[in-house]
């Protein structure tokens, strides 16, 4: 299965993102044990000089990961017309154990490279770079998603059995191909929508107040909830948003609106909810670092911009879900 | 640090990539072709692919064969009879063709025996295919006319399973020597293919089964099966997939061998990356002491990178594009044999999407960026210190 | 404005330290430069007043010792941040002038604070002005390789000026000008110093050293203090 270009070119990418990170992690390590900020020396400067090295690492690889996820998801899509029964990308992702698990893995280095970022640029404002060791020990914690999601995709497309006819045994034709995608578990469309909009009601709410008062409770509030959206998100994706964006009532796949077919919807579609998850999520998860005494004057204003960026996100998120359910004739009342 | 000063470090990147624009001529010049020559060979092979698909459509969405002992027998074709009066079937055709080794070239043919769905749209066909029950005529593929020196009005002759010499006047001939579709056809009349094997009386090589609805044609072949035991029914959605897979395994295949040129080209990179001129590292001497910060300098390098590979991937692209479709991929036919399925009037549907950005993207873009890195942030850590000292 | 701005304190820079090259630089040194200070580091070549120009510029963090800026340790800082307080703090002018060659006059001037949040038209206005104050509007779009000396230098002061620096940091600033252009040089810094400039130069040229305003001179030899006069 390994020759077909998109796979090349996956494996490729992704293992250039697998270097990447795997060098940044090992010279974190070296930093992370020989570091002291008080000392002067030379030795000192150069892992100073090093981290810049590391930060960069992770910012490149962050970048890859992009693009490598995207093209997880196309090749998966393009090799649907290779398996019986598989509609689109979810069918050839459930067309063995490893294909979710893969994009799982590959989604999860996505959100913890960019955390690993955010922590970084917070950590340089701070002339003590106070959260150094902890930040290597963090990268340390990423590695073995990244390998997972290298290894899972290896096998992912190592276990497709391609369905090709031989010369010796010809395959015999998909009974009855009842589309795997449709075990995805999809929700009843009616409470998801009642709990997607009002979900989305109450992180604007929580995050207005959060922005106004600065309160520590609601930016934590606002991290838990945040978080808890990404995956109300993508489960009334599956289960009502790509409905609308199909107007076919049965057609339950997240992948296929990134298509030219759908103006690209899925692109500004997950950019957003990711961003907005994102930035939502990590303006809680860095109040703690607030009793840092050289932070604590730089997090709240750290706290307010992502805040604001993470309700801007999520509002443009949710406007583009409404746009087919405002815009288009299709309904699905009764189903 | 907000979007101003990116800006800045953009404007000061590219002044200094005009200042030094025949620097950066030649990794420009390798990048580009590297880009064009990935992208012809993913371009053409999506055409290709598509074309395919295209050519499919007109085939039958079910061939039954007949199995004894694992292998393929003739088929009785008294037995079209029999399905097509299955409820949905909306014909039945008995095929006669199979394979024909050439002792004088060391080759195998396909013979095929003309019939009614076969000329029917044939555009790539010179002169004239021969009628489904005509006799002493012959259509061929550009790959057996080449090996046996013919043209239209020679004769090729062959041997029967029986051991006797037939001749065929060359009628037409498949404009392409293309592997995959007609290169080493050779289409007869069907009393002639017959002869040629010596096939029994009422016997076919399969039966090409069309229905009215294609969505039925697993549970017509499902019908089939139970019917006729021995048989073994093939869907076209399955022969689309394993066109679907050789396509892309050769593509592939193409790439893999193409690799050892792609890490030439990041080996180039990264020593055009390493090797900075003395006036440069200077420079970034000076920027640096003169307030420019380590990160501001790996920004600018990354600029620079996005930049030169930007530009050459965009370049390299529109470059592809025209080569494949405009002028149908003249220069590679060769170096792709057995892929020019391309005729001078023959043109690819321009077809790419974001699939195939990504795909060049990860094979070219994602390994010279990564290659600079290193060199880039070498370059970056420069103490300020030395401009002083000088 | 007579407080200290800048205070070192047993300031040592080794270069190579634990290595077979390993260069004793400055060592040991206290000095305090007041506000409005114009201050000349005088010494032969290898005397360490360029190590301790650039230790006093936060080009280069001390090996031991402290330096206090207006009262804030930065011997410890991180190179980021020790780039922030060159990037507001302070204006250098090199020895070599160290023009980046191939851009204009303007572009020169203008490059320091690329990397900030400054918008480019405004820069440009500031910068136009700076080297209009400096006579060297007529030579604005010149190629910088195409000046003369004297030219090169009035550039790399507008260049130094482009951040409003408190401290102005010149090294050698005359070694490569004839005498009257080394006194027109004088000339501009004194002119600085006036507008409330604190003015630190590097310099064993007794133009530089030998005239009325330089309150105060630290003659440096083999890395170490050896007299300290304020006038």
């Amino acid at each position: 299965m390994f020759m077909q270009p998109g796979i090349i070119a996956l494996l490729l990418g992704s293992g250039i993102t697998l270097v990447l990170l795997a060098y940044a992690s090992f010279l974190g390590v070296k930093i992370w044990r020989n570091w002291d900020i008080g000392s002067n020396s030379e030795a000192q400067l150069a892992l100073e000089r090093k981290t810049y090295l590391v930060s960069t690492l992770v910012k490149y690889g962050l970048l890859f990961e992009i693009i490598s996820v995207f093209l997880f998801i196309y090749t998966a899509d393009d090799l649907h017309n290779l398996l019986v029964g598989a509609m689109c990308a979810t069918g050839s992702l459930n067309a063995n154990s490893f294909g979710f698990p893969a994009l799982y893995a590959k989604i999860a280095v996505l959100f913890l490279a960019a955390g690993w970022i955010a922590l970084d640029s917070l950590d340089s404002k701070a002339e003590d770079y106070p959260l150094t060791k902890k930040k290597y020990k963090l990268l340390l914690l990423m590695i073995p998603f990244v390998i997972a999601g290298y290894v899972l995709q290896i096998k992912y497309f190592g276990g497709i059995d391609p369905n090709v006819i031989t010369s010796c045994c010809g395959v015999l034709f998909s009974e009855g191909g009842t589309g795997v995608g449709s075990s995805l578990a999809s929700l009843p469309v009616h409470p998801t929508e009642v709990v997607f909009y009002s979900l989305f009601m109450i992180i604007f709410f929580v995050g207005v107040i959060a922005l106004k008062s600065g309160r520590k409770l609601f930016m934590v509030l606002l991290a838990f909830l945040s978080a808890f959206f990404f995956f109300v998100s993508i489960a009334a994706i599956v289960s009502f948003i790509s409905l609308y964006f199909y107007q076919i009532p049965t057609h339950h796949c997240p992948f296929d609106i990134l298509q030219a077919g759908y103006y690209y919807a899925g692109y500004p579609l997950y950019v957003s909810l990711f961003a907005g998850s994102f930035f939502g999520t990590m303006a809680g998860v860095i109040q703690p670092l607030g009793r840092i005494k050289t932070l604590s004057a730089i997090i709240p204003a750290v706290q307010r911009r992502w805040t604001f960026i993470a309700l801007a996100a999520l509002t443009v998120f949710v406007l583009i879900t409404l746009i087919p359910i405002v815009f288009s004739p299709f309904t699905l009342e009764g189903y | 640090m907000s979007l101003n000063s990116h800006m800045n470090v953009l404007d000061f990147t590219l002044l200094s990539l005009l200042r030094r624009k025949f620097k950066n001529f030649g990794i420009v010049l390798v990048f580009t072709l590297i880009v064009f020559i990935t992208g012809s060979i993913l371009f053409l092979s999506y055409s290709f692919k598509r074309e395919a698909l295209l050519i499919l459509k007109g085939s039958p969405e079910l061939i039954v064969q007949r199995m004894s002992a694992g292998r393929q027998e003739l088929i009785p074709v008294d037995r079209a009879k029999e399905i097509s009066a299955l409820p949905g079937v909306s014909g039945v055709e008995p095929r006669y063709w199979g394979y024909y080794y050439d002792l004088l070239v060391k080759a195998n043919y396909t013979i095929l025996a003309s019939s009614g769905s076969l000329s029917a749209g044939n555009r790539l066909l010179q002169g004239r295919l021969p009628g489904p029950e005509e006799k002493g005529v012959a259509a061929v593929g550009r790959g057996v006319a080449k090996a046996r020196f013919i043209d239209i009005g020679s004769t090729i002759s062959l041997v029967s399973s029986a051991g006797d010499a037939m001749d065929f006047d060359v009628v037409g001939i498949f404009e392409s020597d293309s592997e995959l579709l007609t290169a080493d056809l050779i289409v007869l009349g069907r009393p002639d293919v017959i002869r040629l094997f010596r096939m029994p009386p009422y016997m076919a090589t399969d039966l090409a089964v069309t229905v009215r609805n294609e969505t039925e044609a697993p549970v017509i072949a499902g019908k089939v099966r139970s019917r006729f035991p021995d048989t073994r029914p093939i869907l076209r959605k399955e022969i689309i997939r394993t066109y679907d897979a050789v396509f892309g395994w050769r593509s592939g295949l193409i790439l893999t061998l193409f690799a050892g040129a792609l890490v030439a080209f990041i080996i180039l990179a990264w020593d055009k990356a390493t090797g900075l001129s003395a006036e440069e590292k200077k420079e970034i001497g000076i920027l640096k002491a003169i307030g420019w910060e380590t990160s501001d300098i790996i920004e600018m390098k990354f600029w620079e990178g996005l930049v030169i590979s930007l530009s050459s991937f965009l370049l390299g692209i529109i470059l592809a594009y025209v080569h494949v479709y405009f002028f149908g991929a003249s220069v590679f036919a060769p170096a792709l044999k057995g892929w020019s399925v391309i005729y001078p009037d023959f043109r690819l549907a321009p077809f790419i999407d974001p699939y195939q950005i990504a795909m060049l993207m990860a094979l070219t873009v994602i390994p010279y960026i990564a290659s600079t890195i290193i060199p880039s942030w070498k370059a970056a850590i420069t103490d300020p210190d030395e401009v002083v000292r000088g | 404005m007579n407080e200290t701005i800048i205070q070192t304190n047993e300031l040592t820079k080794y270069y190579n330290k634990g290595k077979a090259n390993e260069v004793l630089a400055v060592s040991g040194v206290s000095v305090g430069i007041r506000h409005g200070d114009f201050a000349v580091l005088k010494g032969p070549s290898g005397s360490g007043k360029t190590t301790m120009l650039s230790l006093l510029g936060c080009m280069t963090r001390p090996t031991s010792g402290s330096i206090t800026l207006e009262g804030r340790d930065i011997s410890h800082l991180p190179e980021r941040f020790l780039t922030d307080i060159r990037r507001t703090t302070y204006g250098f002018i090199f020895q070599q002038f160290h023009l980046i060659q191939g851009m204009s006059v303007l572009q020169n001037v203008m490059l320091p604070l690329y990397p900030t949040d400054v918008d480019l038209p405004k820069l440009k206005k500031k910068a136009e002005g700076l080297l209009e104050g400096i006579g060297m509007m007529k030579r604005r779009d010149f190629p910088v390789q195409g000046l003369s000396g004297g030219e090169q230098q009035r550039t790399a002061i507008a260049r130094a000026l482009i951040n409003d620096p408190e401290i102005v940091l010149a090294d050698e600033p005359t070694a490569h000008l004839d005498t009257a252009l080394s006194r027109d040089f004088m000339a501009i810094m004194k002119d600085l110093w006036e507008k409330g400039k604190t003015v630190i130069i590097a310099s064993h040229d007794p133009i530089v050293f030998e005239n009325e305003y330089a309150a105060l001179v630290v003659e440096m030899r083999d890395g170490a203090v050896r007299n300290v006069t304020r006038k």
